[in-house]
């Protein structure tokens, strides 16, 4: 897993230098419990403030299309599926900024925030 | 079938029931699963839990009610080489529609953090359940996935909303967890939220493993309270409750031949049906033969027998009681002798009591033969022999069938290892063969010593084995206690003698007070002899008295008639003088 997260930090750091849309995002909630709600709040942020233009988010609500979870073997809410390079990454639970950071691959201090 | 006839035994239904179609698991259950809520098994991992939830699930598919497999351990397609391992082919039913696998495996690149809900994976199998009309779920290992919630509290407020979702969906459901160590037992959540808990358990017992099913607890049932043993066969699990809560042996009922008439007299007119009936004896007192004489007099009169060999095959019996005039070999052919011959280490108890079951299904006999029941124990000690036996006994009495069952003891008469299993009180007569040794030979003795509902003689005859089979001689019984070939002929030859040696005593006896008698008359008529002697001597005295007296007095006379004369002129000069 550590491995994978170094991985992912590299490729994504080149990525967002080469400019391509290198986050595509989808988040999988359940309604509005809280969890869900919080994940939302804390990946827009995230993504707004890091990814901006390279991200491409979808938050899909598995009451209204289990299909699209069932698709990708989403049990659980929330889950974060970042495919890359046609392989999907998962992060799950109530993830928190830095949590977020560090499956994505990014780190505070990369958008200046200290 | 056998569930049905039980569930209509319960007049009053309580709770309904959904049919899990496992071989003798709904008989312990009751009628099977309470429907439309959860169930839940537990088990150390290998103990059969996914095979009886996959098991419920297929059986359920093919018997209309369709159903959805979620598991967080095993992949689809292993799932689906097991199940055709057992014959069961699950992508017919996936194609059908009658099941859908849903892997909750969680991918290990997966990072977790915090807590999370489990309503994606529920809101899934809502809509799938919708769209396939599926009526049981089972969620393999659950457990696996709220490992991942590391605060109890998450795990608590999951189970709460699966409890509170699952009771909404109108499925059957079952739940598999392992049992785990730890502060916080998930186990009691499940326990909890489930309507019925069964527990699985693989054990090795002296180097053979036995699998045992218990159920737990069944809220508004009843339902069989023992470990039950099971197998996992080659077409899916199948356990053999003692059929019942409660007994139902099969009245005795009648008695037939041993084929032995005075053995049949000594049972006091045969063995009674569906009776169990031990016999005993060292290794070669000929028990294997005894019990093949029966079966061969049960087959000659048309009826079936189950020969269940522990410790020769087959061919081996025939041939070793052929040389003493019994012949097998027809019957078999026929059909109507059916052999199962095993070590009894090739598998556990509960495998063995299947293969007897199911031959007993398949040939419908009369009379069962268990050879020997001392093998048993190898099934993996004594308590596995134990419950095989009592199993396999209460089974056949309830089918009415007569038992009979060997035991090779090794020990003296005084320490009789009769039933040493423990079985003894299903043992309704038991006939015991043993060697009595003396004078230079070994000779084979026959005894019954113990015969429920019958009048026995519980003499020790001698037994021989000759070329037409077992016979049975008559009892000796002497001072000397039993005897037996040389020794009974010896003193039988001696009691014959002593006999003649009395006889010869009383006769002399009866000479000697006829000649006592015959003295004492002679002694008698001589002492008749010398009274009449003395009597005549005495008579002749008393007439020479009388003669010489009569002389006397004849000559008296004379002299006074001298003295008269001669008085006058001599006398009176001499008186004068005076």
């Amino acid at each position: 897993m550590k491995k994978g997260k170094a991985e992912g930090r590299n490729t994504a750091q080149e990525m967002v230098r080469s400019k391509i849309k290198p986050y595509q995002l989808r988040l999988y909630i359940a309604g509005n419990e809280s969890n869900s709600k919080k994940a939302v709040s804390i990946l827009e942020e995230i993504s707004q403030k890091y990814l901006g233009s390279n991200c491409e988010l979808k938050i899909i609500d598995v009451f209204r299309d289990y299909q699209a979870a069932l698709k990708d073997g989403v049990l659980v809410a929330p889950t974060l599926v970042w495919v890359r390079k046609g392989t999907p990454a998962f992060l799950i639970g109530n993830f928190d900024r830095q949590k977020l950071l560090d499956f994505l691959g990014l780190t505070e201090t990369a958008g200046g925030e200290k | 079938m056998k569930a049905r006839k039980f569930s209509m035994k319960n007049k009053r239904k309580l709770l309904e029931k959904a049919l899990t179609h496992i071989s003798g698991l709904d008989i312990i259950l009751d009628g099977g699963l309470p429907k439309d809520r959860a169930s839940l098994v537990v088990g150390a991992p290998g103990s059969g839990k996914t095979n009886l939830a996959l098991e419920f699930l297929y059986r359920g598919a093919m018997n209309g009610e369709p159903g959805i497999f979620l598991g967080f351990e095993e992949s689809a397609t292993s799932l689906r080489q097991n199940a055709w391992s057992f014959g069961w082919d699950l992508e017919a039913l996936e194609k059908g529609n009658k099941l859908f696998i849903l892997e909750g495996r969680i991918n290990p690149e997966t990072i977790v953090s915090g807590k999370f809900s489990l309503k994606p994976l529920l809101s899934i199998i809502s809509h799938k359940a919708q769209e396939m009309k599926a009526k049981r779920l089972v969620i393999d290992a659950l457990d696996v996935l709220l490992q991942l919630l590391e605060e109890p509290f998450a795990v608590r407020s999951e189970l709460h909303y699966l409890n509170h979702w699952l009771s909404q969906q109108g499925l059957t459901t079952v739940l598999t967890l392992k049992p785990r160590d730890g502060q916080f037992r998930l186990q009691d959540f499940f326990y909890s939220m489930a309507d019925c808990v069964i527990q699985l358990d693989a054990r090795v017992l002296n180097q053979v493993s036995t699998r045992r099913l218990r159920v737990v607890k069944y809220r508004g049932s009843d339902f069989g309270r023992n470990e039950y043993p099971f197998v996992i066969s080659s077409s899916g699990i199948k356990t053999i409750p003692i059929t019942s809560i409660e007994l139902q042996h099969k009245p005795f009922s009648g008695r037939f031949s041993t084929g032995i008439e005075r053995l049949d007299r000594l049972l006091d007119g045969g063995i009674y049906r569906a009776s169990c009936t031990l016999i005993a004896g060292e290794p070669g007192t000929g028990k294997t033969l005894l019990t093949t004489t029966i079966m061969q007099e049960a087959c000659r009169r048309g009826e079936k027998a189950v020969y269940v060999s522990f410790e020769e095959s087959d061919q081996a019996i025939i041939n070793n009681v052929r040389s003493a005039g019994i012949n097998l070999e027809p019957y078999v052919k026929s059909g109507r002798l059916h052999f199962i011959t095993a070590m009894p280490e090739a598998t556990g108890a509960e495998e063995h009591l299947l293969n007897l079951m199911e031959a007993v299904e398949k040939v419908n006999p009369q009379h069962v033969v268990i050879d020997a029941i001392s093998a048993c124990a190898r099934m993996g000690g004594t308590q596995a022999a134990y419950e095989y036996l009592m199993r396999a006994l209460n089974l056949l009495k309830e089918k009415g069938i007569t038992i009979l069952l060997i035991n090779q003891t090794s020990g003296s008469r005084e320490q009789l290892e009769l039933s040493g299993i423990g079985i003894s009180s299903m043992i309704d007569t038991v006939i015991f063969l043993s060697y009595v040794h003396g004078e230079g030979e070994t000779n084979r003795t026959i005894q019954v010593l113990k015969s429920r509902g019958s009048a026995h003689s519980n003499q020790i005859r001698e037994c021989l084995i000759t070329d037409d089979g077992i016979e049975i001689m008559d009892a000796y019984v002497g001072e000397a206690g039993v005897l037996t070939g040389t020794a009974r002929k010896i003193q039988e030859a001696q009691d014959r003698l002593a006999q003649l040696r009395q006889e010869a005593l009383v006769r002399s006896k009866e000479l000697e007070l006829a000649r006592m008698k015959a003295v004492r008359e002679a002694e008698m008529k001589k002492l008749q002899a010398e009274i009449e002697n003395l009597n005549a001597e005495l008579n002749t005295l008393k007439m020479e008295q009388q003669i010489s007296l009569e002389e006397r007095t004849k000559r008296r006379s004379v002299r006074e008639y001298d003295k008269n004369r001669m008085k006058q002129p001599t006398l009176r000069p001499k008186t004068k003088k005076k």
